[in-house]
């Protein structure tokens, strides 16, 4: 009999469990068991269930993935790095270098391996880790948390502002055989305090990774956030995220993400407005072509009342690549004067490519402003017309239309030193469509 | 300049021009009248190579060049403006972007260098004044959420901006309340060249009382059944198409 996918994950754990947990607190080591438990009550969900039509795991991670369970030396190939100064962060498959220290800035920002953290900053470290993400409703996020060894912490603490921003570049490159790797990333936040955090998700080379990574963030009474997030990973990968916003009274968030490569890209985003007042912005613009696929769903849980939030994602799909949104705001009975608005806008520039897109809302209060809406659109043969009439070539035309969609998306870019960069990227990607 | 010989041509298999035959000439004002439906758009797009019309007769040279075989923005570098009778939106891209690639993409064509950026501003401020356009228009994606007014009057503006040797304007002046018919038309006129040449589409005489033509022709069912001097506008205006109408026929 085969064993089952679920079976090998398990076993996999169960046989390297010391290698695992070797130098990592006790406490969270012990916390392991119900991860193992929770992944092996819920499997990996196939294209069968509803929220996974269009990103089968059962398949994904289907066949022979290597892991390896200490740091894997870094690339020696120049990579095409976020040119922003910051405080850095640099992961490589998961691991920061062996050698990391933490960094403590003189204001009490912490920033460094999650690892070392954990190990120096136990308390601080686990009184928000796994907080916030979905152990129990995710097995991908449970299997995250089984094998989590390293990842990325930033801690900013109460009234500070961060003078720069922090930089979270992940990579990921094997050289050889699949591999799969896992990711962490935390995010504390403090009351009244600001910090800017870049994500860079890259492949270093055209190896085959798959990449199940979770990020927490959590932002404290008046807190401020501008979090954006690159990815550029290779046509073979797959990367699945789970992104976990917290949000309390006060506070606000404003966020860009923009998925310019990929293989498949799974994003599963739970933004969580559980204090009153809170703002939360999201900007999100995908790209797909050739065989590309992008499965974007994205719950914003509004719980208190006097809270705004706001996305618009957009997508442009060429070739045989497959785009999904799936958007789902709530609000609470209690969430009285919600204000939520959610939009899903695609250009569809091939027939053979495929956009599914089904924007929800929920809403069990009754003093509420909430809208959402969904397009999926072709190029507009008239305005390619009348570019061309004033001599503008029609590929330019059609790369200015397209400028055009992505523009409002690619202009809500929160980091000053970040924008000019993600405006090329975008651009970049558009001339390759 | 422009020389239309025996143009036909179809839509969805359906003829809409039955044989034009129209010769415009360097310093030349032109007016094309005729009722709704006449072929008046067809004509102007078929020349500024709008795909969705099929030639199939006929032959148009401009400035000695044999036009239908030109692509459209061949067509534009070489000269040829095309005021649109429903101008259209480009939502995200600035008219400032726009235009800076228009104008580049024009000069490039003539073998001439790209603007500076301080240069190309002067243009755009230089030329908006011609329209009276508003500055903060031309920070706004192109023609989204303009007025009705504001779109023609950024027809002209483009216009002006691209210099054209021939300009077909497309009923400009419809959708205008008078003041802003007289911006535009007095826009037309102040570009209006001894080197330069322009074809207006018009239903109406009063954008002729700017604008002099040194001829009207009347367009019907995708012909040119008349042509006169700036007189047959009036006459047009006040007695209708039906006496030309039931004299062609
Ligand atoms: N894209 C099109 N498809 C089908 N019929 C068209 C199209 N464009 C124009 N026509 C037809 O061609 C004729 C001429 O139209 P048009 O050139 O717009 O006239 P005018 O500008 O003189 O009012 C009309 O009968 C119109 O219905
Ligand atoms: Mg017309």
């Amino acid at each position: 009999m085969n064993r089952s996918l679920e079976q090998g994950l398990s076993e996999l754990y169960l046989s390297n469990l010391d290698m695992i947990g070797e130098g990592l607190p006790g406490r969270l080591n012990a916390a392991r068991s119900s991860f193992l438990e929770s992944f092996n009550l819920s499997p990996l969900p196939s294209a069968r269930d509803e929220r996974y039509r269009h990103c089968d795991l059962q398949k994904l991670f289907a066949g022979e993935w290597e892991h390896y369970f200490t740091p894997s030396p870094e690339p020696g190939q120049a990579r095409n790095r976020l040119p922003i100064e910051g405080y850095w962060i640099e992961l490589y498959n998961g691991f920061c270098p062996t050698d990391d220290a933490l960094v403590v800035l003189d204001n009490g920002i912490i920033y460094g391996s999650l690892r070392v953290a954990m190990r120096e900053r136990e308390d601080l470290v686990l009184k928000y880790y796994n907080t916030v993400a979905d152990n129990d409703g995710e097995s991908v996020v449970a299997l995250n948390s089984l094998f989590m060894q390293d990842g990325a912490f930033v801690y900013v603490p109460e009234g500070v502002s961060a003078s720069l921003p922090f930089v979270l570049s992940f990579e990921y490159g094997t050289n050889d055989a699949a591999q799969m790797c896992f990711a962490r990333s935390l995010v504390v936040v403090e009351r009244g305090a600001h910090a800017d955090v870049v994500v860079s998700h890259q492949s270093t080379d055209n190896s085959r990774v798959l990449v199940d990574c979770v990020r927490e963030s959590i932002v404290a009474d008046g807190g401020n956030v501008n979090l954006s997030e690159i990815v550029r990973m290779n046509g073979s990968s797959t990367l699945i995220t789970g992104h976990y916003l917290h949000q309390k009274e006060s506070s606000r968030a404003d966020m860009l993400s923009v998925w310019l490569r990929g293989g498949t890209t799974r994003v599963n985003a739970r933004h969580d407005l559980a204090g009153r007042g809170c703002e939360s912005n999201f900007y999100g613009l995908y790209f797909g072509t050739g065989n590309e696929r992008t499965d974007i769903c994205m719950t914003v849980n509004h719980l208190q009342p006097d809270c705004t939030s706001y996305e618009s994602v957009k997508g442009i799909v060429s070739g045989e690549a497959v785009g999904a949104f799936t958007g789902r705001v709530y609000v609470a009975p209690d969430a009285q004067r919600t204000s939520a608005f959610q939009q899903n806008r695609n250009l569809q520039m091939s027939d053979t490519a495929k956009v599914y897109t089904e924007p929800q809302l929920e809403i069990y209060a009754d003093d509420v402003k909430c809208s959402h809406g969904a397009t999926v659109g072709q190029m507009d043969p008239e305005a390619i017309y009348y570019m061309r009439q004033r001599g503008i070539g029609e590929e330019e035309a059609r790369r200015l239309q397209m400028f055009g969609f992505v523009n409002d998306i690619v202009s809500h870019c929160p980091h000053d030193g970040a924008c000019d960069f993600v405006r090329e990227l975008a651009e970049a990607r558009i001339n390759e469509l | 300049m422009l020389e239309v010989k025996n143009l036909h041509c179809t839509v969805e298999g359906k003829e809409i021009l039955r044989g034009i035959n129209l010769s415009v000439r360097t310093g030349e004002v032109h007016a094309i009248m005729g009722p709704n439906g006449s072929g008046k758009s067809t004509f102007a797009s078929v020349l500024a190579g709008n795909q969705k019309y099929e030639v199939t007769e006929g032959e148009v040279s401009f400035d000695g060049m044999d036009l239908l075989g030109m692509s459209i923005e061949d067509r534009a570098r070489a000269g040829l403006f095309l005021g649109f009778q429903y101008p259209v939106e480009i939502p995200g891209v600035s008219m400032a972007n726009f235009m800076k690639l228009a104008v580049n993409e024009q000069r490039k064509y003539r073998g001439l260098e790209p603007l500076s950026a301080g240069d190309f501003l002067r243009l755009m401020r230089e030329k908006s004044a011609i329209v009276e356009l508003d500055s903060k228009l031309t920070s706004r994606a192109v023609n989204e959420g303009f007025s009705g007014g504001e779109k023609k009057k950024n027809e002209i503006f483009q216009m002006a901006m691209l210099d054209p040797k021939l300009a077909i304007l497309d009923e400009t002046d419809s959708g205008l309340d008078i003041d802003a018919l007289r911006i535009v038309a007095t826009g037309v006129t102040k570009l209006h060249r001894p080197d330069n040449a322009t074809v207006v589409i018009t239903h109406y005489q009063r954008l002729l009382d700017y604008i002099v033509p040194d001829y009207v022709h009347v367009l019907y069912k995708g012909r040119i059944i008349y042509t006169g001097d700036k007189s047959l506008a009036l006459k047009l205006e006040e007695q209708g198409y039906d006496w030309l109408i039931n004299q062609y026929q």
